[in-house]
């Protein structure tokens, strides 16, 4: 699975730690740091509730160019 | 109220529940695999039924249980098919299985090696014979199952 890093730039772009993001949304920091580094695929609630926080859709930090 | 709420909520978070969950199923395997492992050792050493009893019945109950829940889930196996071929495949291997464990028991015995073979062989047929009939069995209601489960979904589009 290949790296987040639109999720890092995105939360990079709101200032925010891997820990606030968690908090945020409600799981742990190695949650999201899996995520971040292609180890973990969220839930769809979970890439919403991200989503939100980070004020981008779901295409914008989810979506897989091939 | 649900007997997990008891212990209060729960709060590992999505990935850590699917971290957890792994652990316990490797943790059933290993438990499944040593009790397994235990029962043919003490079958070898010659211990009673008897002696043997709690430890088969916690390994069938086991068993029982993710046989049934399985089947009931309509869930046959990750990478094998249900299958005349895998099951007479799979026959084939329990049965050699105690085949060999019979021909190695024998030898405790003071008895012509024709007759370690005999009993070998005997107890071969009827494990593949035993085995075969409970996988095919397992197979048509895996089948049915599946197939109403199927049904369900179509039913709820």
């Amino acid at each position: 699975m290949a790296k987040n890093l639109k999720l890092k730039a995105a939360r990079a772009e709101k200032d925010m730690t891997q820990g606030a993001l968690a908090e945020a949304v409600g799981v742990s920091r190695q949650t999201v740091n899996a995520i971040e580094k292609g180890e973990y695929n969220p839930t769809i609630n979970l890439c919403r509730s991200i989503c939100k926080v980070l004020g981008k859709t779901l295409d914008d930090l989810f979506w897989e160019e091939s | 109220m649900k007997l997990a709420n008891l212990f209060g909520k729960n709060q590992l978070d999505e990935m850590q529940e699917h971290t957890m969950l792994t652990i316990e199923s490797r943790g059933f395997w290993l438990v499944w695999s040593l009790l397994l492992a235990v029962l043919l050792g003490e079958g070898m050493l010659g211990f009673t039924m008897r002696e043997m009893a709690g430890t088969w019945a916690v390994f069938m109950i086991g068993c029982v249980y993710i046989i049934a829940a399985c089947l009931r889930a309509g869930l046959w196996s990750r990478r094998i098919k249900n299958a005349a071929g895998t099951n007479v495949l799979f026959s084939l291997v329990g049965a050699a299985v105690i085949g060999v464990f019979t021909f190695v028991r024998m030898s405790a015995f003071d008895v012509p090696l024709a007759i370690h073979l005999a009993c070998a062989a005997i107890a071969a047929g009827f494990t593949f014979a035993l085995a075969l009939a409970a996988l095919l069995l397992c197979g048509a209601a895996y089948n049915k199952r599946h197939e109403e489960l199927e049904k369900e979904a179509d039913k709820e589009e």
